[in-house]
């Protein structure tokens, strides 16, 4: 069982950059970012992509799957 | 003029037949994209978007049913409190659609996304399996009331069948504000 956290309020917190900011820069909306800081949505592929894109680092640097077992 | 350009470009996408089919579908979804963040209007989020909704579909469907029940019954014109009732009923739908019609003119919908697309087939699920138990109950109980003959006209199926499709929309549009959840004290204050 794969433990999934995020990186989003780290690197936005770097960036100064508010909820609703980055919301728009990938085309979904503010509580979808909620969920996805909460680890609470694993996002598609492409929304991953998107967002990785924007604080300009690689997919698996955002979004860590921590292998339980 | 720059944003002009920015929906017209994807505007010329979505005619182009040279383009494969999955192109002009991202192109139509980027012309949204652009038109909503062109629009001056402030923006209504999903979940309002969807209890705007409900209470129009609840409304609406609340009259149908009490139509369709004082049709069934043969009571139309004869008891009181379902005659008021009705009159409520159609009295409100007026005042929710005048309220819907403003709101969707003074505000820009907030456009769906993928856990909003998420959240909408889920509730839909359960909204199915609710209607159908419903349905199942009301037969069940019919037929014991009346020893297992019902009859139902033509123009009462079609108040039942109005009043059940309004049911399933109001059902799917509460299930999606349950799923959503309350996300909103979450924005940080900068």
């Amino acid at each position: 069982m794969a433990e999934f956290t995020t990186r989003i309020k780290e690197l936005r917190a770097a960036k100064n950059m508010k909820q609703g900011e980055l919301a728009d820069l990938v085309g979904v909306r503010r509580e979808t970012i909620i969920r996805l800081e909460k680890g609470q949505y694993n996002p598609s592929l492409k929304l991953a992509v998107d967002i990785a894109r924007v604080f300009g680092c690689a997919v698996e640097d955002v979004f860590i799957f921590d292998d339980v077992n | 003029m720059e944003t002009n350009a920015k929906i017209r470009t994807p505007e010329q996408r979505t005619k182009d037949k040279t383009l494969s089919r999955r192109e002009r579908t991202e192109a139509a979804q980027q012309l949204k994209r652009e038109r909503y963040f062109a629009d001056p209007r402030p923006s209504m989020s999903l979940k309002k978007q969807m209890k705007l909704d409900a209470m129009l579909n609840f409304v609406t469907s609340a009259t149908f049913l009490t139509m369709f029940t004082s049709e069934v019954l043969g009571i139309h014109g004869r008891n009181t409190v379902v005659d008021t009732l009705m009159v409520l009923f159609v009295l409100a739908a007026i005042v929710s659609i005048a309220v819907y019609f403003r709101f969707n003119a003074k505000y820009k919908r907030e456009l769906p996304d993928e856990l909003s697309q998420l959240n909408t087939l889920k509730a839909t699920q359960y909204a199915n399996a609710i209607i159908v138990t419903l349905f199942a109950i009301v037969l069940l109980i019919s037929g014991a009331a009346t020893r297992n003959s019902v009859t139902v006209g033509l123009s009462h199926a079609m108040y039942l069948l109005v009043g059940m499709v309004f049911l399933h929309e109001f059902l799917t549009k509460i299930l999606f504000i349950v799923f959503e959840g309350n996300d909103d004290a979450d924005e940080e204050e900068e």
